[in-house]
């Protein structure tokens, strides 16, 4: 890790905009949720399920928050029927997810997680980035954000663990 | 109570809260009875409740209602330990429950029909018993929902309605809300936005 990831993320997120997090615990991102609770103005939100956490920041969008959605990439398989729902109605919820589809997954219990962290974007057709080592993630949410709110469209941010700075 | 007098009930009730509304016949009656730019109609299973959640969480100067029946709630039950882990004090989460699932035939049963207990389930979760109700009819349905609208929230209503004279889901008597959901969406956004 060549960054401070949660204090970049956070950064770029203010700057965007970003009020409010709803999320649910993860262990990769759980120094990004930490710093995101210690903003001043931020709203945080925790969830029981990540599709009620979609939800939810559905609700807040359309009452003219913000937010994130953060989650471990596993909880957008529950989530497909509520994105789905934000796209048709062009109500934009950003995702950072941890884990993708790509290098620096050694774990088989993430296996699934990896499996369907991208397909999901995919097959709804929701843009996504994958973070990778030597990106500005303080640019890269920034412009997630921004294309999100531009274009009314949801958009996901995958932060495989390595780039969160998870030990493994 | 039936349908038709619960929603009657709910709908002069209403006032000028915000309402999302669950999949079902719940969303053509308010559309009929009560529509206002506030309104998502027909939010997929599961999700009206959260959905309110976030707008009462974005909007503390609105009332926020959600409107859904007891499949769809419970599908998304979760939401109970959210709404009350957050207390917005301007949410209003009313489930209609008639025992019997609103879609194909209606007449297969729900899970509130072998014992499932929604009021007892909010308690469960944490909620104090004071903002957990189950009015008995529909005159008591429409003072309580017109009470919890005038805020001390989070409320969870659980009111229980015969299922036998509801139309079945295909029937084209059945009212259906005459705005697409990307309209409500845009309608909803505008109205908030105004708030400030």
């Amino acid at each position: 890790m060549t960054q401070d990831a949660p204090a970049s993320l956070l950064r770029g997120a203010v700057r965007a905009g970003v009020d409010a997090c709803v999320y649910l615990p993860d262990s990769c991102l759980t120094a990004v949720i930490r710093a995101f609770q210690k903003s001043p103005g931020m709203t945080m939100v925790p969830c029981a399920r990540e599709d009620e956490g979609v939800a939810i920041a559905v609700g807040l969008a359309l009452g003219g928050r913000n937010p994130v959605c953060m989650m471990e990439a596993s909880g957008l398989g529950y989530s497909g029927l509520i994105l789905a729902r934000a796209q048709v109605q062009r109500t934009p919820v950003v995702i950072v997810a941890s884990h993708s589809g790509g290098a620096g997954e050694p774990f088989d219990y993430h296996g699934a997680t990896v499996l369907l962290a991208e397909g999901v974007f995919k097959g709804l057709g929701i843009p996504y980035a994958v973070a990778s080592e030597g990106q500005s993630l303080e640019s890269l949410i920034h412009r997630v954000v921004q294309t999100a709110r531009g274009q009314l469209t949801s958009f996901g941010l995958l932060i495989p663990p390595f780039v969160a700075g998870a030990r493994q | 109570m039936n349908r038709l007098e619960a929603m009657d009930a709910v709908a002069a009730s209403r006032g000028d809260a915000v309402v999302i509304t669950g999949p079902g016949a719940n969303a053509g009656l308010l559309y009929d009875r009560a529509d206002l730019p506030e309104t998502i109609y027909n939010m997929d299973m599961g999700y009206a409740s959260a959905v309110a959640l976030g707008v009462a969480l974005a909007c503390p100067k609105r009332r926020v209602l959600a409107i859904e029946g007891e499949g769809s709630f419970f599908a998304g039950s979760t939401v109970l330990s959210t709404a009350w882990r957050m207390k917005p004090d301007n949410l209003v989460v009313l489930v209609l429950d008639n025992g019997v699932w609103g879609t194909g035939d209606g007449k297969e049963p729900t899970a509130t029909s072998f014992g499932l207990d929604l009021l007892r389930l909010a308690l469960a979760a944490g909620w104090d018993a004071a903002q957990v109700h189950g009015p008995a009819d529909a005159a008591a349905l429409g003072a309580r929902v017109a009470l919890a609208l005038k805020g001390g929230g989070p409320h969870f209503i659980v009111g229980k309605t015969d299922p036998s004279q509801d139309l079945p889901s295909s029937s084209p008597n059945r009212p259906r809300p005459k705005r697409h959901v990307l309209d409500c969406a845009v309608l909803m956004r505008a109205a908030l936005s105004r708030d400030g």
